[in-house]
């Protein structure tokens, strides 16, 4: 974001739309046994035949129930952990005591230690006798092919650590407690218990962030996504309360870690994980108790707007958005798109005082249409968004009926839409590789890049990565532009553009020495198979850049209008930026 | 050893003065010989937690004084000077703190908690708190403390009291009789005058897991549930669920689950929520808590209050209800709809099951007698696909990896259930190199099933060149994948050709896996589409020089075998590998060469006489298998013995051709549906049943509500008691479900705290009790009030203040259709019914009003105090009532303020 707030649009007293006609038109109804089913106005992109009409279905007898057999589900966690890189623990909670903790603790270090890196799945297994068991895929092991056969029928799912059993895991397991006189009954009750647990088998998630494991256990049929969207955040929420989340920031603030914790998880349940909540009651300072009135678990939980606290004061009442676009591009060896696609979120951050009521304008293609405007929707100027994800502060039930999106805001910063479109794009940075390997001798590289967009556009800190052979030697570069820098550890050369203006070419040669014994050679006869199974050669170009001032959408804000009842003059300030998000370009 | 524990003792001394930025304790080398030590310190004693068993090693030590160092409020530097000798904690002032002993450590720890009740500076409690908890996280042992600790519960900070308490709930286990001592703390506690303290003390005596806790738990658990704060309740209902985990023989079940089921009326979403979890898990064994229609539309008629996560308990009770008919099938769907646009991925998942299940129920199945345009289940499952297919590609391209995985999982599943739904976003799922492995592999599959005529040549063009991947675990499903598709035949018109001609280009490729899987393809393609041997027969042969891996040689054999006609090199090749038998390995490759070897006899005679005879001998002298020893002893007697040659001939050529797509093994269709059922679950990620990784006594069954609604469908419907149903207005309320039958006006919401005698479900309604909405106060009959009163505002208050909160009446939101412009206008309708104003006031988001009334009656008048709220958006009404004086039978007073409610209401009847 390089970009700089002072040379924003000033977006006050642009356009204002005339009120919107809510009535049929837009309304949306797409399961109705009315006649009509998925009758949207999205709905042609259902491929005709697809939409079929039912009549309307009378109320007749009821028919018997399907017998289930299976079983029930549950948001449920047993523990949380977080450790470091290597699996140590640095903090857990414990919230049902029906798993054992401290062996789940080990047995994810060791999952960690022994699986290898890539081949470790975010959810696993540990059975009753300690094994590691992967999800049911094929190839847990990489190895020949019996691991890999197809195990069908719920038999079973192939182990990882078929015979290498981690020797003596077992004694690792906490020891009973022991006997207490006195307490014979209760103490032997619960060593008991421990024993009955050693016996269970449960299931681990983690999810890695900076140089720290996030984990969940569970020794139920759990919700999976539940299990993994705690933790992502649970990471937000730590995120929000110490900025960066890593070891050092755990150690400094583990009493909070604590309270969060607590708070954000009920014996195993999820809680509340709304920050600007939770900050009313929980802060990095601590409050006294029945000292000030702030110091009220939030009321927040009962009203309407359990995001916002009232009465919040702003001196300067401001909004900033952030309309953010990520192009995701795969372009094939022979230059075919493969895969483009937009994601894009709109961000705010909001300093505006008091509970103000806010109005967001796009040129959404689907609202010109709901609102009678299809001239202006057929103008080209208008984006048809494919799918839309909002806060939960935005009137879901008023964007469904006339696209309106309108909310109150939550103070501070957050992303109130995320949205996707799977348009072909082109890509904006071009870039085509020729090599010219002369084996055992020198590899030379010709890198050529081309803007594809609007010359008054620019893209910043364009960076184009060529992955090149792992034992190439003495680097030489020449280019029309930029910096060219060899980084030997990640094997790739990086040519670095400040400022690439649009509709530009540009031209790198780069040339490499090769030792007079390629690697494969001095291996002997392993990959007899030759280049063709050279990993360095298989790796794509990479580019990242930032382009201000622009979305590849083409979205546009047209408003955003701010009520309050106090009345006061609130200003909306916004920026565009397109960047590169998961940008390739495979090598020939 | 010696020198260790020297050198570690320097270290923490550096490690200390490093974060104090002083130097003055050792040559640089010597930090860098520590630091080595240090990480092998942390590989040698991994520290663990919690529990009773203790970790004594150094490395939690040295862990501790990171913990220690480390906070802004944590030891002053340890170069500053301590105001007291007992100061010198983790940073401590010289070396002989980590010589000391553990049990020194705790005790220094034990002398300062001593200090701790004369310690006047906040911040410094608060620090030796914190050591202690640094010290249990760490999972060195402090229970030794747990008299010391108690002590410092007695405190109005409450970041000390959270870590006192947090103590507590670790220690209660191993020091039972302790634990006990401070339940009487905790309890006093849960009766502050802090809805925090109460909520968190509430907390930490119900998780002291100790069995004998419960009588005294049971006392303030029932009272929180009446608690006038949401926070209070929401911990009560908590607090139900970890007592029945310590004791399910003495849980008073009936008590607490009727309790339970009418706190699903709470006005606060977050309790409501934690009720349906805890009942479900109370209930386990049937099933879940149990549902009728009612509670269901409760429920969803409330979803738009639900948090995030809140809505998840909601979601998943939609797959244990049978909507009542279609209509309403439809109209869960409908307004469960926007869950989809919540970035909450749980939410959208549970949303997506919950749509699967309503269309399971609502749609037609085959042999239904009803209406032949009604959707099928099929369909509709079909047209859930479409409608959730948008969103769940846009949660896995901007999801994390983790969750894409269990997303690609979900999608799996999906596409079983309805295959072709993603078929158009095929290009979603092509390999990055930056996928995680595990990704990478899940995508390979899953283009496999995308594959149609449209798609397929892409889609195999994109597997050719993943076949040469780096990763051999890809190699081999990329051309696995390219077998699939083949041999289910779904990439249309010249694909199979196609498939055909690169697996052979693939042969000659001499990468060992990729070539034996090759081969491996082939031969289940030539079975498929025996046509297809006319390209591969030229290569075999030379396949089967340098085809290495078993599995890949058996097939290459097969084929040999199978199709020697064909192949004039078929006999020669097999020879070579007779010759060479004896240094076959596997087992399978002997089997696969017998069998090939007499088929190819009865094709070729001449030229396979002899090599079948030297087989034959070598394959009953080989002792390596016993299979492979009958096998040949089966063969050599059937040839010898048989009279007729053709009846051999026709028992061992019988063609191996095939003519179902699938090969038995593959055929999972009974799994796929037992999965189906348990969509978004690990299951799911796993692709087996619970029962293969659950223990069963974790496994919750699955319990359907009951076929026959518990309402007699011919009885008047009851409405749902909430009156906010057809009002619903905001994030997810642009649709609400309605009754179809007409109903009048829903009867008044009974207040939710008054939970004396409860109904298990009906909520009541079948009572005939309900109070038939009031027009005008004249038609009350018992509650008349004064004309005119006078309250001065001290008295106001006075008797405000004389009632105890939690004799307090509070209703659930009342919504509104309108808010008022003023409070002028409300007051003075308000007047007409001898409500009376206090005072009243405008605020951003509500008005308040403060009103009184009084009595005319034989008990000398009582005050009714009214705190009301009305909501500016969503429009909507509480009443908090208190009753002064008055009728002493508390459920006539009851019966009064319903009747109070009511006239309020009807005077508001403009606005309501």
């Amino acid at each position: 974001m390089s970009s700089v707030w002072s040379s924003l649009q000033y977006l006050n007293g642009l356009e204002v739309v005339t009120t919107m006609t809510g009535g049929g038109r837009g309304c949306v109804v797409w399961w109705s046994s009315q006649g009509r089913i998925a009758r949207k106005p999205q709905a042609r992109r259902t491929p005709a035949g697809k939409t079929r009409d039912f009549g309307l279905w009378l109320p007749g007898e009821r028919r018997g129930g399907r017998k289930h057999c299976s079983t029930g589900e549950n948001d449920m966690l047993s523990a949380v952990f977080i450790t470091d890189l290597s699996g140590k623990p640095l903090i857990s909670r414990n919230y049902r005591g029906d798993i054992p903790l401290t062996s789940a603790i080990e047995k994810f270090a060791s999952y960690l230690l022994e699986v290898d890196g890539d081949l470790q799945k975010p959810v696993f297994h540990v059975d009753s006798s300690g094994d590691f068991v992967g999800g049911g895929d094929m190839g847990c092991t990489g190895a020949g092919g019996e691991d890999l056969r197809l195990r069908p029928g719920g038999v079973g799912y192939p182990k990882i650590l078929r015979g290498r059993r981690p020797v003596g895991w077992r004694k690792l397991i906490e020891e009973p407690p022991q006997e207490r006189p006195g307490n014979r009954t209760t103490s032997g009750a619960l060593s008991e218990a421990r024993a009955a647990l050693d016996q269970h088998g449960y299931e681990e998630s983690f999810i890695p962030h900076n140089n720290l494991y996030l984990c969940s256990v569970t020794c139920k049929n759990s919700n999976v996504a539940l299990m993994l969207t705690y933790l992502y955040q649970l990471t937000a929420l730590f995120q929000d309360y110490f900025t960066t989340l890593n070891e050092e920031s755990i150690r400094d603030n583990f009493v909070i870690i604590y309270e969060l914790l607590d708070e954000t998880m009920d014996h195993g349940l999820p809680q509340s994980l709304d920050s600007t909540i939770l900050r009313q009651f929980i802060t990095q300072e601590g409050n006294k108790m029945a000292d000030d009135t702030k110091n009220k678990p939030p009321v927040a939980l009962t009203n309407a707007v359990s995001w916002r606290a009232e009465g919040i004061k702003h001196k300067k009442n401001e909004i900033f958005l952030d309309v953010v676009e990520k192009l995701n591009l795969l372009v094939a060896a022979n230059g075919t798109v493969l895969h483009s696609e937009i994601n894009g979120a709109v961000k705010m951050r909001s300093f505006l005082s008091g509970m103000p009521e806010l109005k967001l304008g796009l040129n959404d293609k689907v609202m010109f249409e709901a609102t009678g405007k299809s001239s202006q929707a057929r103008s080209g100027k208008s984006v048809e968004l494919e799918d839309i994800k909002f806060h939960q502060c935005v009137r879901l039930a008023r964007f469904e009926n006339d696209r309106t999106i309108s909310f109150i805001p939550p103070d501070g910063e957050f992303d109130l839409m995320t949205y996707r479109l799977a348009t072909h794009v082109k890509p904006l940075i071009w870039v085509e590789a020729v090599v010219e390997p002369h084996r055992g001798s020198r590899i030379e590289y010709m890198i050529k890049t081309r803007s594809q967009f609007k010359s008054r556009s620019v893209a910043n800190n364009v960076e184009i990565s060529i992955p090149v052979p792992p034992d190439v030697d003495s680097p030489s570069f020449k280019s029309s532009v930029g910096n060219v820098t060899y980084l030997p550890d990640k094997d790739c050369v990086v040519w670095t553009i400040k400022q690439f203006h649009g509709g530009r070419e540009y031209l790198m040669r780069a040339h490499f020495g090769l030792p007079s014994i390629s690697r494969e050679d001095a291996e002997g006869s392993k990959s007899s198979g030759g280049g063709a199974m050279d990993t360095g050669w298989k790796k794509p170009i990479g580019v990242k850049f930032e382009i201000p001032y622009f979305t590849v959408s083409g979205i546009q804000v047209r408003y955003l209008k701010i009520i309050e009842k106090s009345g006061y003059q609130a200003l909306p300030w916004v920026r565009y930026i397109t960047a590169n998000g998961d940008y390739q370009l495979r090598m020939a | 050893m010696m020198d260790l524990t020297m050198d570690m003792g320097h270290r923490a001394a550096l490690l200390a003065v490093q974060a104090a930025a002083c130097s003055a304790s050792g040559p640089p080398g010597n930090i860098e010989s520590s630091r080595w030590q240090f990480q092998q310190v942390h590989s040698k004693f991994p520290a663990s937690f919690f529990g009773p068993h203790t970790l004594g090693s150094r490395s939690a030590r040295m862990l501790g004084s990171a913990y220690l160092q480390g906070g802004p409020g944590g030891m002053p530097p340890p170069g500053q000077p301590g105001t007291s000798g007992q100061q010198n904690g983790a940073g401590g002032k010289d070396d002989s703190y980590f010589t000391e002993s553990r049990k020194g450590e705790v005790n220094e720890l034990r002398t300062l908690l001593r200090t701790f009740g004369t310690e006047k500076d906040r911040q410094r409690k608060r620090d030796i708190m914190k050591k202690v908890i640094a010290y249990m996280t760490l999972g060195i042992d402090v229970s030794r403390l747990f008299t010391e600790m108690m002590l410092a519960i007695e405190t109005r900070d409450l970041v000390i009291k959270k870590m006192v308490y947090l103590f507590l709930c670790n220690y209660a286990e191993t020091h039972p009789d302790l634990a006990q001592m401070c339940t009487n703390t905790l309890v006093k506690d849960s009766g502050n005058e802090d809805p925090m303290v109460r909520g968190l003390a509430l907390r930490a005596l119900c998780s002291l897991r100790l069995p004998q806790m419960i009588e005294y738990t049971s006392e303030p658990l029932r009272r929180s549930l009446q608690d006038g704060h949401a926070y209070v309740r929401k911990t009560g209902v908590m607090g139900i669920l970890k007592m029945y985990h310590l004791n399910r023989e003495e849980f008073d079940r009936k008590a607490f689950t009727d309790i339970l089921y009418d706190m699903l009326r709470d006005p606060d979403s977050s309790v409501v929520s934690n009720c349906i979890l805890v009942l479900n898990e109370i209930m386990e064994e049937e099933g879940g808590m149990a549902l009728n229609r009612a509670v269901m539309l409760h429920l969803l008629n409330r979803i738009h209050e639900f948090s995030e996560f809140g809505i998840l308990s909601v979601l998943d009770l939609i797959p244990r209800y049978i909507p009542a008919n279609d209509e309403e099938g439809f109209q869960i769907m409908n307004l469960l709809d926007p869950v989809l646009r919540t970035a909450n991925s749980s939410a959208v998942c549970a949303t997506i099951r919950a749509f699967l299940s309503i269309a399971e129920s609502i749609g037609k199945r085959p042999g239904d007698d009803r209406d032949p345009d009604s959707p099928t289940v099929d369909d509709l499952k079909k047209q859930v696909c479409i409608r959730i297919r948008a969103p769940l590609v846009t949660l896995m391209s901007s999801g994390s990896s983790e969750l894409t995985y269990v997303l690609l999982k979900y999608v799996d599943q999906l596409i079983d259930l309805c295959p072709g739904i993603f078929d158009e976003e095929y290009r979603m799922f092509y390999v990055r190199f930056s996928d995680a492995s595990h990704i990478k592999h899940s995508k390979v599959r899953l283009l496999a099933k995308l594959a149609n005529p449209q798609t397929a040549p892409d889609i195999v063009a994109e597997m050719g060149e993943l076949v040469a991947d780096g990763d051999e675990t890809m190699g081999r499903l990329a051309v696995r994948s390219m077998g699939a598709i083949a041999l289910h035949d779904t990439g249309g018109q010249g694909c199979v050709e196609s498939i055909a001609r690169r697996l052979v280009e693939m042969l000659d490729l001499q990468v060992p896996h990729v070539s034996s899987e090759a081969a491996t393809a082939l031969a289940g393609l030539a079975r498929r589409h025996p046509d297809t041997i006319a390209v591969m027969s030229a290569p075999l042969p030379r396949a089967l020089r340098y085809i290495t891996e078993p599995q890949g040689k058996a097939s290459v054999i097969f084929l040999l075998g199978e199709y020697g006609e064909s192949i004039q090199e078929a006999p020669y090749s097999l020879e070579k590998v007779i010759d060479n038998y004896d240094n076959i390995v596997d087992d399978g490759v002997k089997t696969a060469l017998l069998a090939a070897t007499v088929k190819l006899f009865f094709h070729r005679p001449p030229e396979c006489q002899h090599m079948l005879g030297r087989l034959f001998k070598k394959a009953t002298e080989d002792v390596s298998s016993q299979d492979l020893h009958d096998r040949a002893l089966f063969y050599y007697r059937l040839l010898r013995s048989s009279p007729d040659p053709d009846i051999v001939k026709s028992i061992i050529s019988k063609s191996m051709t095939m003519s179902t797509r699938q090969f038995a093994e593959e055929d999972d269709s009974e799994l796929k549906a037992a999965l189906m059922d348990e969509f978004n679950t690990l299951c799911t990620v796993y692709r087996c049943k619970p029962e293969n990784f659950i223990e069963d006594a974790n496994i919750v069954p699955f319990v359907r509500m009951p076929k026959e609604h518990p309402l007699p469908s011919d009885a008047p419907l009851a409405p749902v008691p909430d009156p906010g149903v057809n009002a619903v207005t905001d994030q997810l309320g642009g649709a609400s479900i309605t009754e179809q039958q007409g109903q009048a006006a829903p009867p008044p919401p009974a207040p939710a705290v008054t939970s004396g005698e409860v109904d298990l479900l009906g909520f009541g309604f079948d009572e005939p009790a309900t109070p038939a909405p009031v027009s005008s106060a004249g038609s009350l009959q018992s509650l008349s009030l004064k004309a005119s009163v006078t309250l001065s505002g001290d008295a106001y208050q006075s008797l405000w203040g004389s009632v105890p909160d939690g004799e307090a009446i509070v209703t659930p939101a009342l919504p509104m259709r309108t808010a008022p412009s003023a409070t002028d206008a409300v007051e003075a309708s308000l007047k007409t019914f001898n409500v009376f104003t206090m005072a009243s006031g405008e605020l951003p988001t509500e008005f308040k009003f403060f009103l009184y009334g009084q009595e005319e009656d034989a008990f000398g008048g009582g005050f009714f105090l009214i705190q009301a709220i009305m909501l500016k958006a969503p429009a909507s009404l509480s009443l908090t009532i208190k009753v002064s004086g008055g009728d002493p039978d508390p459920t006539k007073r009851k019966e009064k303020t319903d009747q109070l409610i009511e006239l309020i209401k009807s005077s508001l009847g403009q606005y309501i």
